[in-house]
């Protein structure tokens, strides 16, 4: 069952309850207060019978001396001051009564004072007899007499029947509308909830970027939050865990890419050699491009190794950067001077953290690559300083739109140009490895016509 | 009639100076470029091709804008690329282009599928000379020095698979593939025996050189 259905349904059960004894109690105690004052009206009444009947009966007592004149007299005096409801008994005997009852059949009064009453059921009416006994003054032998006076009380039990039937009808109506404002009212109160379970099921469907708009106060406000807080967290992982996944698949296809051309074209050249009549320098070009695809195939498998092995961490310990930089001048300056380019080399940092091998490397492919960007005569900067290392140069630049793309793995602004300078496409996506590997950052700033700054910014220790 | 042309564009030298070297030692002649662009410039003073060797990375522009130049002069397109995934494949070919080839391929597939789609789009120039032999293979008619020469059938028919790929060592299972069918599981040495009529008859017998463990060659001292 739903929790709006339960909860709706516990406080219409606990309304009816409370109606229903509120009401219980009311009509009870109302009811009571009505009859009694029938009652105490009827007594009243019956006294005053009584009072009247008596003095009557001493007024006339001095010519009473036989029973049976008492016993006419009595009949008359009763008479004169009865109506038709009293009923005069004397020893057993009915003397006065116009009723089809014999009240003393049912009710049987000892004492003289107050009268005794008692209702009965009779034809499907009520009736109330009230009785006393009464003492005639002066009198030996003078009989047992007692004195009835009978109502019918069927319209007293009438209203309060009527008053049971109004109290149920109230309470219906308040019944009914208040389990409509219960239901209402917690569905009201339940609907952040509900808003909170859509945003869910949506979320586990796959549509991570659904929150729920919850904003009350209360503990599904603040659950909602927490919630919100859940899904904006799953997003971002899920969306990181997203892009290395096509990272990862773009890197594959671009390794699957770069090993086919050279497969090919050694599969080619091997087929040719094996199948074709070639002329002798024919078969001498062949094989020279069975070599060259050869190295470049081997040279392709050692960077992707570098790059794949670099998930370990490089040891880093301080190094002397002077040496550094002159290794680095040692390893460029053939390919630089066949450009007729000049590396100038400024530090002024004595020491710094890292891993010389592989820095070594980084600012070799840095200084090749600001070389392939310069035209002759141009000079390329390399320094060093605390923060790291620059190279600069002041060559064809780089198009915005390319920056951001060219660490990534087999990009190569102009495929034709950098297959002739002999570019993978892999030396950047190296760097920006290597450098991240040092925890530090690699940041290309380019303007086209201009050159180039690529700064590599380690991390201070 | 002259030999079919091909236009061949392909940025990676390595696969393309194989590629043409297998294409004009059977005869056809190669019209190379490594630059989409500057291919789809030349265009304009040169589109007598039969057929267009396209790879889909180009620099300068790529294989699939440079298709709709060659629509424009009506030259077949054979895509050669290493894209293998399915998008491109499907780009290529709703596109319009006879074939697509995936590197890395063998020169035997590539030469087949090139004689297929020019005999599908009716250029296949079917007469072949080899020295002062004329092989006309829709007429069935072999010539030498204009005198006609009458072969059985069977020998024409592996005459003109060796024509066809001059230069070129061709599998007995390839002639038996090319004159009976794929599905034909004949005695290889039927084949043997043609090539020994053929050279006896021709005086061929050392240009049809016997190439161990692959086949037969007819060969042509090229200058």
């Amino acid at each position: 069952m739903k929790l709006r259905k339960k909860v709706s349904l516990l406080c219409s059960l606990v309304l009816v309850l409370a109606v229903g004894v509120c009401s219980t109690i009311l009509i009870d105690r109302a009811g009571d207060k009505i009859l009694n004052l029938t009652y105490a009206n009827t007594q009243q009444k019956q006294q005053a019978l009584v009072t009247a009947f008596t003095n009557m009966l001493t007024y006339y007592h001095d010519e009473l001396d036989s029973s049976v004149t008492s016993r006419s007299l009595m009949k008359y005096c009763f008479s004169q001051v009865a109506d038709a409801e009293a009923v005069l008994k004397a020893d057993g005997e009915t003397l006065c009564s116009s009723l089809s009852i014999d009240p003393g059949e049912y009710l049987t009064p000892v004492s003289p004072s107050l009268p005794e009453y008692r209702v009965i059921r009779e034809d499907g009416r009520r009736l109330l007899i009230a009785g006393s006994t009464v003492l005639l003054y002066r009198q030996q032998n003078s009989p047992e007499c007692l004195v009835y006076l009978v109502q019918d009380i069927t319209s007293v039990y009438d209203q309060i029947h009527s008053l049971i039937r109004q109290f149920a009808v109230i309470g219906a109506v308040f019944i009914g509308l208040g389990v409509s404002l219960i239901a209402l009212l917690v569905r009201r109160s339940l609907l952040p909830l509900q808003k909170l379970q859509i945003a869910a099921s949506h979320i586990a469907a796959g549509n991570y970027t659904e929150r729920a708009a919850v904003s009350s106060a209360d503990e599904v406000g603040a659950l909602a939050k927490d919630f919100n807080t859940m899904a904006a967290s799953v997003e971002q992982r899920i969306g990181e865990l997203t892009e290395t996944a096509e990272r990862q698949r773009l890197f594959i296809s671009g390794v699957t890419h770069e090993f086919k051309t050279p497969l090919t074209a050694l599969l080619l050249n091997v087929d040719s050699l094996q199948n074709t009549c070639m002329r002798e320098d024919e078969q001498a070009e062949t094989l020279d491009r069975i070599s060259q695809q050869s190295r470049w195939l081997e040279q392709l498998v050692q960077k992707l190794l570098k790059l794949i092995t670099l998930n370990q961490l490089p040891a880093l310990k301080p190094v002397s950067v002077p040496p550094l930089l002159d290794r680095v001048r040692d390893n460029t300056e053939a390919s630089l001077s066949a450009r007729g380019i000049t590396l100038e080399t400024c530090c002024t940092v004595d020491r710094l953290n890292l891993d010389a091998d592989l820095m070594q490397s980084v600012l070799v492919n840095l200084v090749d690559n600001a070389a392939k960007a310069s035209s002759a005569g141009q000079t390329v900067m390399l320094s060093a300083s605390p923060e790291g290392f620059t190279v600069q140069d002041r060559g064809c630049g780089i198009p915005q739109d390319e920056i951001n793309r060219i660490t990534e793995p087999f990009y190569m602004v102009d495929r034709s140009r950098s297959k002739k300078t002999g570019g993978m496409g892999l030396g950047l996506a190296l760097v920006k490895e290597i450098v991240a590997a040092h925890g530090g950052t690699l940041e290309i700033k380019s303007e086209v016509g201009a050159g180039t700054t690529a700064r590599v910014l380690l991390k201070q220790s | 009639m002259a030999a079919n042309r091909i236009l061949l564009v392909e940025d990676d030298h390595a696969i393309a100076d194989a590629v043409a070297l297998n294409l004009r030692t059977v005869g056809y002649e190669v019209v190379f470029f490594d630059d989409g662009g500057i291919a789809a410039d030349s265009l304009k003073t040169d589109h007598s091709y039969d057929l267009a060797l396209l790879d889909i990375m180009l620099p300068g522009m790529d294989g699939f804008e440079l298709f709709a130049r060659m629509e424009k002069y009506n030259i077949p397109v054979i895509y050669m690329t290493a894209r293998t995934d399915s998008e491109s494949e499907v780009r290529g070919l709703r596109d319009g282009a006879e074939d697509y080839i995936v590197k890395p391929f063998a020169i035997v597939t590539l030469l087949v599928r090139i004689e297929k789609v020019l005999t599908r789009t009716g250029r296949l120039n079917q007469v072949y000379r080899y020295r002062d032999f004329t092989l006309d293979a829709e007429n069935r008619t072999l010539t030498r020095a204009g005198e006609p020469i009458d072969l059985p059938p069977l020998e024409f028919d592996v005459f003109t698979v060796l024509i066809k790929n001059k230069n070129r060592t061709v599998s007995r299972d390839r002639i038996l593939n090319e004159i009976w069918g794929e599905d034909y599981f004949g005695d290889i040495r039927t084949v043997d025996v043609r090539i020994a009529n053929l050279r006896k008859k021709l005086g061929l017998s050392e240009e049809i050189r016997t190439i161990s463990k692959a086949g037969y060659r007819l060969e042509e001292a090229r200058k």
